[in-house]
Order: C-alpha cells, then structure tokens, then sequence
C-alpha cells in the first residue's frame, strides 16, 4: 500500500468513525436523560395513551410495510418486464414521494380527502382523521422505497428463466410466483425493511393526514412531538429509545434473514 | 408437425427474412450453420421464446404463431442449460410436471425414471448451483423431456459432455426418440454425432437462407 493509499483508508476511517460515534452519542444522549429521571421514564410509558400508540405504530407499520410490498413489487415488475405507453412517466412518478418534503404529501392526501368530491367517500368510510390515514399516509412512502428496491432487483435479473419456465408449461403469473420471486428473495428482504422503517417513523404526513388525536391516532413519533409540546422531554426520550430498540430488533432480524439468503445460496454454488 | 412460413425475426439489429422450414415426420432433424446465423432464433420462436414479425409457424397442424410458450408444449433444451439454481435438481426436473397438475405419485416416477436413466440418480436433492457443466446439461434435458412432450427443440446437445458419457447418451435419447415417436428439431454444429439418426438435415446460410441438405 503506498502512502497516498494509506492516507486516503485514513481520512474515511476517521470519517466513518466520527460518523458511527455521532450515532452512538446520540442514543446514549437519550439513554443518560431517562437515567437522570427513571421514575418519570416509565411512568410515560405506563400511560394507556402510550401503550396504545406503540401497539398503533406496530400494528399499522406492519399493515403499511405488507401493502407496500404487494403494490411496489406489482408495479416495479410492470416497469421492469413491460414497455407501455407512459412507462418513463410512472417511473418518474414513483419517485416523488421519496424527493417531496413529508408535509407536502400529508397536505396533498388531506385536500385530496377533504376538499375533493372523494370527502363525501371520506364521510362514509372515516379514512381522514382514523387510523386508514395513518397506513395510508405510511404507504404512500413505503411504495416508492419498495418499488425502487424491487425494480432495481427485477432490472438485474435476467428474464431467461421466467421464459423458460414459461415454455414449460408455467403461465405468467406462475413463472413470477415460482422463478422470479424466489430468485428476489434478497430485494424483497431489504424492499421489506425499508418499508416497514419508514412506515414505523413517518411523521409528517400522518400529523397532518390523521392528526395527533390521542388514543385515535397517536401514533410513537406523534406521541414524542406531543410529549415534546407538553413539556415532558425525558418522556420523549423514553419512546424515543423504544422506538431505536425495536428498529434495531427488526434491522437485525431483516440482515439475518437476507444473510440467511446469501448462505444457502453460496452453499449451492461450492 | 413444424412448419415455418415465411417467418421474419428481428433480434436488436440481427434480422431473419423469410424463413421457410417443414419437419413432416418425426424422428431425429437437425438444424446447422454457421455461428450467429440465427438457429438459435429459429428454434426459439418455434418455441414461442422469440416474437415472430410475420409469417406463421405451425406445430401439430395448427398455427400457433401467436400463442405463448405454455400453449405449445414444446420441451426444450436451451444451450445454456438455464436451470433454476434455487430449486434441487428434483425440483427442476419434475417442475413442467406440476406445471400440468400431475399427480404426485405420477410425478415421482416420472423423475425417478428419468434420472436413472440420465444418471441423475444420486444428484436429486442438490442444487443445481452445485453442478457442473455436464450434469446441468443432463439436468436441463430431462427436465425438457420430463411432461413427455411430442416435440422437442434442443439447441447443442451433448456438447458439455465428455466423449464418453456423451455416446451413451446419444445411443439413449435416440432409442428414447424412436420409441416415443418423438419429433426432435437440434440445433448442431456436430451433425456427424447423429448420422445414424438424423431424418433430415437443415441449414441455414450467413445471409439468413435456410435449405434442406
């Protein structure tokens, strides 16, 4: 290794050491607070409103991060294997959500339920304000993040096989089912993860989509920016390190199980 | 049992004009030519694997140009073997089976059959990631033959093969062709392999013109 190599691993190591520090720091930021005042700590996350509002943010992150993975899986596959009219615009399009501010699209979904011929559809169905605004709000981001992962899985794979499978007596719905899911396992893991974390933490659009209505739609960051508001800063902090630990518990099960993926498949190939 | 009529392929820029063929019979037929004269391209739009600008392509009698790859019941053995790397060699081989709803028991035999006969036996439970050039090859033929299709394209047989190996195999699939009356359509450069079977020889020329020798 010459010295301008050696200089170079230098300057990202400290890079990425200040980096994964500055992370580390933040967490124990939070860890040192609750620990300075434990009492109040828990006294938080007694509260029913609470408890409810981490059950919520299960629950509807986990419905988000399914639907997200049917509708962006769908659509990527569609871009992927198909030429049709309009297709670079539906490509352009799936993006948005990841580009546009997170207020905007709570706004946009808002006007769209509320000040549309759709609020009479609202009124009957309780969508706006309920807890479908919040899996709504969570999906409309967790498409676009699964579509972008799926399509750049579906882009490296080639359709050989799909067509192979198809001269054997598979129909289309079948080869993808049998051949090209199976063989995007790994896409889907990372598509699924990514979809659930950013259901599990969106904010502004289900703050202004599905209001922070405590025991309706309070969900764990709305309860953090409502603890905030109140005054109750370690409280914040305790959902806060909730929230970490039970990322950080689906982060880890998500690279298992992708590693999992990696292991069977280069135990196949010895 | 295959007729081209005047066929026209397009591949990015490689174009096949009027392609005219007719197999009448079954048995063994080969197809030859130079490299990158398009037998590949043939053989896959007779599956149904490559679109067709125009002309017809007739299988069975009726025209089936237009028809998916599932609709014509065509085994096929690709040169690249194309298995499916993340199913066991079982898997592969029984899977245009359980394409066609066999049932299990049907199946199973089917597969134990073919594997003894292609020497697969031990290899059932591997993934087929984990074999080499000549059992994916082997694989990728049983597999082609497993629904017991009366029609079969298989583009460079053997070649993986050693020599060995290889004339037993040709000596098997040509008593397996004549008894099953099956029409086989092979791409090849080694025609001199299937002397003793081949009922027809076609080949196409480096401007695209196929003929009958």
């Amino acid at each position: 290794m010459t010295h301008g190599d050696r200089n170079f691993i230098k300057v990202i190591s400290v890079v990425a050491a200040a980096y994964v520090g500055l992370l580390l720091a933040m967490v124990l930021a939070n860890v040192m607070l609750i620990t300075g005042d434990l009492a109040s700590a828990w006294g938080t996350l007694a509260r029913p409103e609470i408890q409810q509002a981490i059950l919520l943010s299960l629950g509807t992150s986990l419905l988000s991060a399914v639907l997200s993975i049917w509708i962006g899986t769908g659509i990527a596959y569609l871009v992927s294997r198909e030429r049709f009219p309009g297709q670079r615009l539906v490509d352009f399009l799936m993006d948005l959500p990841i580009f546009l501010p997170p207020l905007v699209i709570g706004i946009s979904l808002l006007i769209l339920f509320r000040r549309t011929p759709l609020a009479a559809l609202d009124d009957v169905l309780g969508v706006a304000f309920y807890v479908p605004a919040i899996v709504l709000a969570q999906t409309v981001v967790g498409v676009a993040f699964v579509y972008r992962t799926m399509k750049a899985t579906f882009d490296s794979m080639s359709t050989r096989q799909e067509r192979i499978a198809q001269s054997l007596g598979c129909s289309r719905f079948g080869a993808f089912c049998k051949i090209t899911l199976p063989q995007a396992r790994q896409g889907l893991v990372t598509a699924a993860a990514i979809a659930w974390a950013r259901s599990f933490g969106e904010f502004g659009p289900v703050l202004i989509f599905a209001g922070s209505i405590r025991g309706r739609t309070e969900v764990m960051p709305v309860s953090i920016y409502l603890e905030l508001n109140s005054g109750n800063l370690i409280g914040a902090a305790m959902i806060a390190l909730v929230m970490i630990a039970i990322a950080a518990v689906v982060l880890f099960v998500a690279r298992a199980a992708a590693d999992e993926q990696k292991i069977s498949q280069e135990g196949g190939e010895q | 049992m295959i007729e081209l009529n005047k066929v026209n392929l397009r591949r990015g820029s490689f174009h096949l004009k009027n392609i005219s063929m007719e197999i009448d019979r079954s048995g063994m037929h080969l197809l030859t030519g130079e490299t990158g004269a398009g037998k590949t391209s043939i053989v896959e739009a007779i599956c149904g694997l490559q679109a067709v600008e125009s002309g017809t392509i007739d299988l069975r009698g009726a025209d089936v140009t237009h028809k998916d790859p599932a609709g014509r019941s065509i085994g096929y053995l690709p040169q690249d073997a194309v298995l499916f790397d993340h199913l066991t060699v079982r898997d592969n081989l029984q899977f245009s089976c359980q394409a066609r709803r066999w049932k299990s028991l049907r199946v199973r035999e089917r597969v134990d059959s073919l594997a003894h006969s292609l020497g697969l036996v031990n290899l059932l439970e591997r993934r087929t990631s984990s074999l080499s050039g000549g059992q994916k090859h082997l694989v990728a033929l049983g597999r082609a033959l497993a629904f017991e299709p009366d029609i079969v394209c298989l583009d460079e047989p053997f070649v993986t093969l050693d020599a060995q190996t290889r004339e037993a195999m040709i000596d098997w699939f040509s008593t397996y062709v004549r008894e099953n009356e099956l029409t086989v359509l092979a791409v090849t450069h080694q025609p001199q392999w299937f002397n003793a079977t081949a009922k027809t020889r076609w080949n196409i020329d480096g401007q695209g013109n196929v003929a009958k020798k």
